[in-house]
């Protein structure tokens, strides 16, 4: 007699024998939606093995998010069985495992990298990596971090788009390298007006740049290239309202003539309100430089905001609104 | 034969209220439920099925959902039908382009009102896989959020063998499933994956994840 195969028959015989609803009943996009909440290693835990349905389910998961806070070397049998499932990476510490294993990678964060997670890096192919952060070295020096430049900004890694790159040696060398075509998407600390024209001229197909700005007392105004594929800029700085001049900014702002989308964010914790009353809120540079501005964002965060009045407050967001004139969406939110 | 539910019957008789028109529902064992706008805004199914059809004073059939069930939902929509509906997304509102959008989601934001309306539903009882059921069909998102939020609540932090108990996860037959002889590398012969000792796959080990 040929005999069907039939994939559940236990659990069918137990539903038809017990109406009562369970967790295996519900149809898998509920299952799915339920795993969303999980990251890998607890969804792993706690649902691989169960039955066939479970694992068939878990192992067609593609954007599975992992982080490593801490590490002990015998864990790697724990993690191995999805290591080739994750699509993002995060790796606090001095957590040392191998990114071989992790065929399907998108995104590596490495947080406080050190020298053997850069290593590991330069030398792997990382074919699918699309987004990785490197942090502040945890160590006072690590290796690397030349090599690991160099291959990002030479198209070293194919699908490499976006770049979180907090190191400041990174700084010190990015002047020294070769173009890269791939990078759209870039965050940066700490850079200043000489950084900023070598970052537009080492990606030129830069779209997204968001970096904190550490203006130092007479900084050189080198000639700049303008740069016509940067459509929004994230500008961060710490309360300078009195030295954070206009000339500074218009020569951030004077070379991206295709910007449409502008956001500051000033902190501020030595606030005297009385100089944001009637405050010009770079009006004059967005207005003879950023013609395609669709939308600037000011985010003034202020230790205390509740002591301030809120007479204060309402004259800083109607002057705001008025200095702006309507010619894009304007928006002041204190925080 | 239909009867009206008092529990969620704000008026009587009329079909109109201050809140504007009112809509009968009726549960697959036959117990109707007359709800507002507020209610029915909440529930995409429930919503269709009323702009689709000119139903009067006829009850919209909801076959899928029992009256045990229905209750509690009409109850939940009621409570939640003035919350502030979040802001539409504007997709060009993005700051970061670059956000990861394959994050895991957070599971504990429920609010507490949330969370005692839950409780009423147990795993034993089946009645908490019920409600998720029903607030998918009748796609009401706040509700099946709040459901699988909950089951994810039970099971974070739990091995698979505490998962298997606390919701009597079926093993696959022996022989077949992940007990079958050319199951995937990897997957056979990593856990006990049958309650039959003379099971003809791979030798049950430990699950390292387990331990």
């Amino acid at each position: 007699m040929h005999e069907v195969s039939v994939v559940y028959p236990l659990i069918m015989i137990q539903i038809m024998n017990n109406p009562l609803s369970r967790l295996e009943c519900l149809p898998n996009e509920i299952l799915m939606y339920i795993f969303q909440y999980f990251d890998a290693r607890d969804l792993f835990r706690a649902f691989y093995n169960l039955n066939y349905h479970f694992n068939t389910l878990l192992q067609s998961l593609n954007y599975l998010s992992f982080t490593l806070l801490k590490y002990k070397s015998i864990e790697i049998n724990d993690y191995i069985i999805f290591t080739s499932y994750i699509y993002t990476l995060t790796i606090y510490n001095t957590v040392d495992i191998d990114l071989n294993n992790f065929t399907n990678l998108h995104r590596l964060n490495l947080i406080e990298p050190t020298s053997n997670q850069l290593k590991q890096i330069v030398f792997s192919t990382l074919p699918y990596l699309e987004h990785l952060t490197i942090g502040y070295e945890h160590y006072l020096y690590i290796d690397y971090i030349p090599e690991i430049c160099q291959k990002i900004f030479s198209n070293g890694f194919p699908c490499l788009k976006s770049c979180s790159l907090f190191e400041p040696r990174i700084l010190d060398i990015i002047s020294d390298l070769t173009q890269s075509t791939q990078i759209t998407i870039l965050k940066m600390d700490m850079i200043d007006m000489l950084t900023y024209t070598d970052i537009l001229t080492l990606c030129p197909n830069l779209y997204f740049f968001q970096f904190t700005i550490n203006h130092r007392e007479q900084e050189e105004f080198n000639p700049i290239k303008l740069h016509f594929n940067l459509k929004q800029i994230i500008i961060r700085f710490q309360s300078l309202i009195h030295t954070f001049s206009d000339y500074i900014m218009n020569y951030y702002l004077s070379c991206v003539p295709n910007l449409e989308q502008l956001t500051i964010n000033e902190l501020n914790y030595e606030v005297n309100i009385n100089d944001y009353l009637n405050y010009h809120w770079f009006a004059r540079s967005i207005h003879t430089y950023l013609l395609k501005l669709h939308r600037f964002k000011y985010y003034l965060s202020i230790l205390d905001i509740k002591n301030i009045k809120k007479d204060n407050i309402n004259h800083m967001k109607i002057n705001f609104k008025h200095i702006h004139k309507n010619l894009y969406q304007s928006y002041l939110i204190l925080n | 034969m239909a009867t009206t539910a008092e529990a969620s019957n704000t008026t009587t008789g009329n079909t109109e209220t201050a809140t504007g028109k009112m809509i009968k529902i009726q549960s697959n064992d036959g117990q109707i439920f007359e709800v507002d706008q507020g209610v029915v805004e909440q529930s995409s199914t429930i919503k269709t099925l009323s702009d689709l059809m000119d139903v009067g004073d006829v009850p919209i059939p909801l076959p899928n959902v029992k009256a045990s069930i229905l209750g509690p939902i009409v109850d939940f929509c009621n409570h939640h039908k003035n919350d502030q509906k979040p802001e539409p997304i504007d997709e060009d509102d993005d700051d970061d382009p670059n956000k990861d959008i394959y994050e895991p989601k957070r599971s504990d934001d429920i609010c507490e009102w949330d969370l005692n309306f839950i409780k009423q539903f147990t795993v034993p009882e089946g009645t908490l896989f019920d409600i998720i059921m029903a607030a998918n069909y009748l796609g009401i998102k706040t509700l099946l959020a709040v459901g699988c939020k909950t089951i994810a609540n039970m099971v974070r932090g739990k091995s698979s063998t505490e998962v298997r108990e606390m919701f009597n996860i079926s093993y696959d037959p022996p022989g077949e499933g992940i007990n079958a002889p050319n199951a995937i590398e990897g997957q056979a012969g990593t856990v006990p994956t049958t309650q039959d000792a003379n099971a003809t796959g791979p030798s049950p080990q430990p699950d390292p994840m387990n331990q």
